[in-house]
């Protein structure tokens, strides 16, 4: 359905922050990309959802597909209107709007009905933002107001989710309910996902299929459960390694153990 | 004791002069988070456009008014088209200096097409010459300038609350990046902030013709009404409508009392040292948005 051929993204004409990614979600799938900081994971997002204009990038080559039409020069709210919906990193919630502004800001731009999609919000999902839908949702705590993002993103009803680091600066328990939430929307409302995480070991019990970013180059891809089992994976993005072994020296010196990838 | 209710009469009805050039300032503010530093200066070219079709031109003030309105919304959409969307993406403060550069460029045209003189536009509703407040006389366009204050910020207010429109704009305000990502159409609806803020503040000088004569130099009405603007607080609609009349108050009553004791221009001082006062101990005006800052 989202396909990105070859896709470069170019800031400023000069500075070159993804080089020739390839990555494709089905319709019916979470798809997750793993990378740590800079590797452009987010720029990756805001290529697909057109908020790179903004910031003077461009998709420079290749391309951007979703359901057989190119939008890599579309505009965020055509985009948008097309059902593609980014939630933004970091909560970004409007912060003296009431939970239910909040919410309702989500539906603005998408054609449907707004009582429902509210009530199907409050007692389905979220019923805790219910009793604090008249409260600026600024005060909220964090875990509520990941709610709020993930909500307010329910209302517009998209066909594709681009989540931008759900689990950042969550405590562990929250971040499990969240990626639980996250798989709940896509099996009951059949909205795809596309996932982009430094949390490894979230992101790949909840997708199918996951997509290895290191500056700006797709270095691994594989099924889910291929990815979980990969030594590489394990080692730099999971934590792992042979747990309760006796380890030699020359395995914790990190520059030591190279990626086998590169 | 009677002398010093006619002065509070009097104060709230100037007052309401900057309150309604200050729902101007708090309109842009809070639908875009810009501080139109051009406001007075949009104000006073209201005022000159209806004394133009009215008077020199001999339209008579009914299409006076209807050029008013047109002109307005006009020059709204045409400034945030033309200056302000360019700068989009920069730094809030470049599109801030470009509404003082906007400001000292119509002072200065209106300077060039109407002169240095003093001039008086025809009564809006002639016949009308005073009403009675408990007592005291007030002008009729006074009362007008109260009532059209009042209407105003019910209007926008309620704008602001129930309607998709309204929502987008706070939301824009708030955070356009994300309101963007909401597929919100940020351009249109700034393009229709101004607009609308162009004709508020364009009426608002039809208004003031009425009261007393056009002169280039009243855009410093715009700058008096500021300093209502930021002690109320920049996103609160009745913070202006508090603010308005207060300040007109303490400014009469300033003129009054204080100015015997001094030798004069109290009232040009106290607003901004009542401002410096407010700035210390709350810095976002006393009805204001607090930042809510979460770490």
């Amino acid at each position: 359905m989202l396909k990105l051929v070859n896709v470069e993204v170019q800031f400023h004409s000069i500075v070159l922050v993804v080089r020739g990614v390839s990555l494709e979600v089905p319709s019916g799938k979470i798809i997750c990309v793993l990378g740590a900081n800079g590797a452009g994971k987010t720029t990756i997002l805001k290529a697909i959802s057109g908020l790179l204009h903004y910031e003077d990038g461009n998709v420079s080559e290749g391309f951007i597909e979703f359901e057989g039409k190119r939008i890599d020069r579309l505009s965020t709210e055509e985009i948008t209107r097309m059902g593609i919906f980014q939630v933004i990193e970091g909560r970004r919630i409007f912060g003296h709007l009431t939970v239910e502004d909040n919410l309702k800001s989500g539906a603005i731009a998408s054609k449907v009905n707004k009582k429902e999609r509210l009530d199907l919000v409050y007692s389905h999902y979220f019923p805790g933002l219910k009793e604090l839908r008249g409260r600026k949702a600024g005060y909220l705590s964090g875990g509520e107001q990941q709610q709020l993002v993930i909500g307010r993103a329910l209302m517009a009803s998209p066909k594709l989710m681009l989540m931008d680091e759900p689990s950042i600066g969550l405590a562990p328990l929250l971040v499990k309910k969240t990626f639980e939430i996250i798989k709940k929307i896509h099996e009951e409302e059949k909205i795809d996902i596309l996932l982009v995480e430094q949390n490894a070991y979230a992101a790949l019990q909840v997708a199918s299929y996951g997509y290895v970013l290191e500056n700006g180059r797709v270095v691994l891809d594989g099924l889910a459960e291929s990815l979980r089992t990969n030594d590489d994976i394990k080692e730099f993005y999971l934590g792992l390694s042979a747990l309760g072994l006796r380890k030699s020296y020359r395995d914790v010196k990190h520059y030591k153990r190279r990626k086998r990838w590169l | 004791m009677e002398q010093l209710l006619g002065l509070l009469v009097l104060g709230m009805a100037t007052g309401f002069v900057y309150g309604l050039i200050a729902i101007g300032f708090v309109m842009i503010y809070k639908s875009s988070g810009i501080l139109n530093l051009a406001t007075g200066e949009l104000t006073i070219l209201g005022a000159y456009v209806f004394y133009g079709v009215a008077s020199q031109l001999g339209f008579g003030i009914y299409w006076a008014l209807v050029c008013v309105l047109v002109c307005a919304l006009l020059l709204g959409v045409l400034i945030e088209r033309v200056l302000l969307r360019p700068l989009a993406g920069q730094p809030i403060l470049a599109t801030i200096i470009m509404t003082l550069a906007l400001g000292g460029l119509l002072r200065g045209i209106m300077a060039l097409a109407w002169g240095n003189q003093t001039m008086y536009a025809p009564e809006i509703l002639p016949g009308l010459r005073s009403a009675t407040i408990a007592g005291f006389g007030i002008s009729s366009i006074h009362l007008i300038f109260i009532i059209a204050s009042l209407i105003l910020v019910a209007l926008l207010a309620n704008f602001y609350r129930y309607t998709t429109l309204g929502l987008s704009m706070r939301a824009v305000s708030e955070d356009i990046i994300v309101a963007r990502s909401l597929g919100i159409k940020t351009n249109n609806v700034l393009a229709l902030v101004w607009g609308i803020a162009g004709v508020v503040s364009m009426v608002g000088g039809v208004l003031l013709t009425n009261v007393m004569g056009i002169h280039y130099t009243l855009v410093d009405l715009g700058f008096k009404s500021m300093a209502v603007v930021l002690v109320g607080g920049l996103e609160s609609l009745p913070g202006v409508l508090i603010m308005g009349p207060a300040m007109g108050i303490i400014e009469v009553l300033g003129t009054r009392y204080i100015n015997p004791l001094v030798g004069g221009e109290v009232e040009v001082v106290l607003p901004w040292v009542i401002l410096m006062g407010v700035l210390f101990f709350r810095p976002y005006g006393l009805f204001g948005w607090e930042r809510i800052e979460r770490v």
